[in-house]
């Protein structure tokens, strides 16, 4: 199966033609060019593929494209503002965060989504925000101590904007 | 994954007249199982049937008497719901334990259920609290009471094509406790799970991936419900009788052994904590 549909990715409405068969992921990636979204395990279990639909963070690679249409998709891309870092990718490069940086993206989705709805999150609420994203590098601790202190320096950008 | 038909059917009617029009079709509600048997080749559909297009209900209904749950219902829903939070904070915690966020935010309470995996994660708690599921077949409904859904592992009562629409939860004073066992904290699948539920003084004892579905234990809540006073003494037998009924196999989650150990340990530990007895 075939089909022509519109899919609205950060703002933007894309026409696209998909079969039945792709996944939300491999639209992204190979039709739309956006790759922050990663295929890790392919099988819910990783997180490297994690976007924000329909306003959570969920699996691209368990969803079918054909199913998104009509929903909203923010993938990482959609995140980053235009000439410098957002605040939670600043601070996962200053607390050592990244190193493989294969699982980064999902990291950032599932912060950025956890920040939204809890602004001073303690470790064991961040420990279980990030269960469903695995990192094979750090250790955790220091993408635990990246979102802490995302979360410091976004409440300072709130503030100042008060 | 092979190709498919997928269909956005728009009435339960429409969705049940097009999965009987083949014998190798299924529905899709939040897809985090089906998608994977397809990936893996496990499964290979002709038509992908789309739920959430068909009109189920969604959401969690507070009424007078009852607590309806919608089957497209994710995990998220019920775990985050203050209202299940207050009533029925053993089914926010099933919900809760199930997988991750990720997975939590699009698996449905409908689908963990017509899985029918013995370890469903929402099973146990559901059992213990006396739910009914109202099953459609586009045309007429039924209930049946959770603990007769289940058939044996991935088998059900559901008639070809029939679907879960909605859970009924009558609304009631009653206590219980859920516990998992997983092999790490977060995640994984249960290698037990059960729930223990008190309501004045009859106990319910509900117990998971110990037998081909989870397991209501009768013989074990006569005991209490029964007894003029609940000691320690008691509870351990009760939780040998418990034991002794369930039937559960060893696999790369637990050996059979360890299972029975886990299920007499914490079996007698929840009930304990019903009573107000020290275990």
């Amino acid at each position: 199966m075939s089909k022509d549909i519109t899919l609205n990715v950060n703002g933007i409405d894309h026409h696209v033609n998909i079969q039945g068969n792709e996944t939300l992921l491999k639209v992204l990636r190979d039709k739309l060019g956006l790759t922050a979204a990663k295929e890790g395990c392919g099988a819910g279990e990783c997180g490297a593929c994690a976007v924000i639909y329909n306003g959570s963070p969920a699996s691209s690679c368990l969803i079918l494209a054909v199913e998104a249409e009509g929903v909203e998709i923010l993938t990482l891309e959609g995140i980053t503002p235009k000439d410098h870092l957002h605040p939670i990718q600043q601070a996962f490069i200053d607390k050592g965060a990244v190193q493989c940086g294969f699982c980064t993206p999902g990291m950032i989705i599932t912060t950025y989504s956890l920040l939204k709805s809890n602004p001073d999150p303690s470790e064991d609420e961040i420990k279980k925000a990030i269960s469903g994203n695995l990192c094979r590098c750090t250790g955790y601790v220091q993408i635990i101590e990246a979102i802490r202190e995302a979360a410091r320096r976004l409440k300072r950008v709130k503030g100042r904007r008060k | 994954m092979e190709n498919f038909e997928f269909i956005s059917p728009i009435t339960i009617k429409g969705a049940v007249s097009q999965y009987k029009k083949g014998a190798n079709n299924y529905y899709l509600a939040g897809g985090t199982d089906l998608i994977v048997l397809m990936r893996e080749g496990i499964l290979v559909p002709e038509k992908i049937i789309d739920l959430k297009t068909a009109g189920l209900p969604s959401g969690i209904k507070k009424l007078k008497t009852e607590i309806r749950i919608g089957a497209l219902a994710t995990l998220s829903e019920i775990e985050h719901s203050s209202f299940i939070r207050k009533e029925i904070p053993f089914l926010a915690e099933a919900a809760g334990k199930l997988g991750s966020p990720l997975t939590r935010n699009r698996a449905t309470i409908g689908g963990n259920l017509c899985n029918a995996s013995p370890a469903a994660d929402t099973a146990t708690p559901l059992i213990a609290v006396g739910a009914k599921f109202i099953l459609s077949d586009g045309k007429k409904e039924r209930r049946v009471k959770a603990e007769e859904f289940f058939k044996g592992v991935k088998q059900t009562v559901l008639k070809k094509g029939e679907l879960l629409k909605e859970i009924v939860i009558p609304r009631s004073a009653g206590k219980g406790i859920f516990y998992k066992k997983s092999r790490i904290k977060l995640v994984d699948l249960a290698t037990v799970n059960m729930t223990v539920y008190r309501e004045k003084k009859k106990y319910r004892i509900v117990i998971g991936a110990c037998h081909i579905t989870p397991l209501r234990i009768r013989a074990a809540e006569e005991k209490l419900n029964k007894a003029k006073k609940i000691d320690l003494a008691l509870i351990n037998e009760t939780a040998e009788i418990v034991v002794k009924t369930i039937k559960p196999i060893s696999d790369m989650r637990g050996s059979a052994e360890y299972r029975k150990q886990l299920v007499e340990t914490h079996v007698a530990r929840l009930i304990g904590e019903l009573a107000g007895v020290e275990v």
